[in-house]
């Protein structure tokens, strides 16, 4: 019976069915389905589904954020449940765009990517400096740094990050990774950060991997 | 032979033969102020290297905010499409004083001052996605594309009725000679949505406005950022006569344009401003510059930015792109 309730969560929030994912979820939580259950099996489950079709093409950005939000949605029930059973976040991680850019939609799919991986995301938003990254990240012990450009113009505010790590002493304990449109594995060799993958759903796989 | 800048543009548009290829650039956007020192004026610059096209903008805007307001915040969760479909959200698009940026120019110069040199002029209006982009926001404007697709398509279709009679007043009373529709629907490496969506939300209210303009004895453009390559046979239907820029490194590879397309519309384009112009040291960017000449030279090509020149740009590499470009176009 759970297994089925669970499966038509994971479905409907494939669908960005946010009000019966919802439903859903308290209908479960009522049935006494564990929460920790209804956010791995159902919710978590469902998003990394969404998540590999993106990354193979099969669904687009509308796609992904319908489904983002109807994950958010079902979340939000299942918070005070899950902090009462004392289940904690996987990792911790802090994004945002660069210094001098306002393109969001990609740090924001990497962002709904990550929280569908079950990290904890800490978003800066757009046109961030490069000192609020690494005092975030020692602030709220983050271990990874996730940095979104879309611009040439904003590209070089990802070596400043870099610097500043260093320069705070603190580039050892942190990954840095980075991505958006003009950005390359290349560039990100060059300028010293730890990771560029090209799609949201690679970089979430590679921030679970670094949060361990 | 020896054409005027609207007699080149019209004959690489159309196919015809044409005495050499016609330049243009998206200069004015970041480094207005830069190339102002430098020659005086970005209209010197377009002057110095004899540009044949004009890009108009100022034209009227299609809603009325305070009305779209009543409904919800603008750029807000709330504001969905439902509560929009019976309100008078748009505006009047036939009053003529609207129009005075595209004839006497506003943030650029305009139509009057062009057409002393002969040159193509061509005026900017948003198209579906860019335009509700800003009552909504585009993220969620991208949701509702999934959640609301009915709503939408009756908005896009009001907003086509609109379109339409700005044509008429662009180019029946101004005398423009190409509407230039700008709606991003790319991303770097494909579709920012499906090209199913796109086919049945934007294709056929699209498809309205660029046979009206057509009707009209006008030529139809698209600005797009980024890879749409899954809808490129789409315009072809459209009817489309220009695309710009066909963004090579998004996916949008000039040798598909010159097997598939090149026959059926022109591309406006060719200079990167995401990987070239800027970027590149001289030796790089002037084989990239050549390497471009020698793929498109000949073709349905108008010389020109990819998207306005970044504010890395230097004025000196600007100066050094655009005397090679002056060169190569006229080899
Ligand atoms: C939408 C858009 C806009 C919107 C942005 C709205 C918003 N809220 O984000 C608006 C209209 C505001 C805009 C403005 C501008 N834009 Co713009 N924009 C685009 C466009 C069309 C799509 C970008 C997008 O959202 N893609 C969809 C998302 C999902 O893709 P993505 O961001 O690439 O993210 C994916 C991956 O890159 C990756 N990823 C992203 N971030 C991260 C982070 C990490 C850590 C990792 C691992 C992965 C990762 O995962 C995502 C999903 O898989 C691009 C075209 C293009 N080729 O990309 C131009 C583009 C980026 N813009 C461009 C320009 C020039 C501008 C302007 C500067 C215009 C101007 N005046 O010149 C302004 C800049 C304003 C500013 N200061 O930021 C140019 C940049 C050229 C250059 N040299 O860099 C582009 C490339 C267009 C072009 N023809 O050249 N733009």
């Amino acid at each position: 019976m759970s297994i089925a309730i669970l499966n038509e969560i994971s479905e409907n929030l494939q669908k960005g069915k946010a009000k019966i994912v919802v439903e859903l979820v308290q209908k479960a939580l009522d049935e006494g389905v564990s929460a920790n259950d209804i956010l791995n099996e159902g919710l978590l489950a469902g998003m990394s589904i969404i998540g590999e079709k993106f990354k193979n093409d099969e669904v687009y950005v509308p796609e992904v954020l319908v489904a983002a939000r109807a994950m958010n949605k079902g979340a939000i029930l299942l918070k005070p449940h899950l902090a009462a059973a004392g289940v904690e976040a996987t990792g911790k991680v802090v994004i945002g765009t660069v210094q001098g850019d306002l393109h969001d939609i990609g740090k924001n799919l990497v962002k709904m990517m990550l929280e569908g991986k079950g990290l904890e995301v800490i978003d800066l938003g757009a046109d961030v400096a490069p000192e609020t990254f690494i005092q975030t990240a020692i602030d709220q012990n983050c271990k990874v740094i996730c940095l979104s450009a879309l611009l040439t113009t904003t590209m070089g505010v990802m070596e400043d990050v870099v610097k500043k790590a260093e320069e705070m002493g603190v580039r050892d304990q942190l990954k840095i990774m980075i991505g958006g449109a003009p950005v390359s594995a290349e560039f990100c060799a060059k300028i010293g950060a730890d990771i560029y993958t090209p799609d949201a759903a690679s970089a979430a796989d590679v921030a679970v991997e670094f949060c361990k | 032979m020896s054409m005027t800048g609207y007699e080149r543009v019209k004959a690489v548009i159309t196919g015809k033969d044409y005495d050499h290829q016609p330049m243009y650039g998206w200069l004015w956007g970041n480094l207005g102020g830069e190339i102002t020192e430098r020659w005086g004026s970005v209209a010197a610059f377009e002057d110095k290297y004899e540009f044949d096209i004009a890009h108009l903008f100022g034209g009227p805007y299609c809603f009325k905010e305070d009305v779209v307001r009543t409904a919800a915040p603008l750029e807000s969760e709330d504001l969905t499409p439902d509560l929009l479909v019976d309100l008078p959200i748009f505006s009047d698009p036939n009053n003529l004083d609207d129009y005075v940026g595209f004839t006497h120019g506003s943030v650029s110069t305009g139509l009057i001052h062009h057409k002393q040199r002969n040159r193509f002029c061509y005026a900017q209006t948003p198209g579906f996605f860019e335009n509700f982009n800003g009552l909504f926001g585009i993220q969620n404007h991208l949701m509702w594309l999934s959640l609301y697709p009915d709503e939408l398509n009756e908005l896009y279709r009001r907003m086509s009725d609109w379109t339409i009679q700005f044509v008429d007043r662009a180019v029946l009373d101004i005398g423009v000679d190409m509407i230039h529709i700008s709606d991003d629907w790319g991303a770097q490496k494909d579709l920012m949505f499906s090209p199913d969506v796109w086919r049945e939300l934007i294709y056929p209210h699209f498809k309205r406005v660029v046979d009206h303009v057509h009707s009209r004895g006008a030529f139809c453009s698209i600005h797009s950022d980024g890879c749409i390559m899954k809808v490129a046979d789409g315009l072809v239907e459209m009817g489309i006569d220009v695309v710009h820029p066909w963004q090579e490194r998004a996916n949008m590879s000039y040798d598909t344009y010159l097997e598939k397309y090149s026959d059926k519309f022109a591309i406006l384009g060719g200079v990167c401003v995401q990987f070239a112009l800027g970027l590149m040291g001289r030796e790089e960017l002037e084989a990239e510059i050549r390497r471009v000449f020698g793929k498109l030279r000949g073709k349905r090509w108008i010389a020109c930015t990819t998207h306005f020149v970044q504010n890395h740009c230097s004025m000196d590499d600007l100066e050094f792109c655009y005397d090679l470009m002056y060169k190569l176009a006229r080899e």
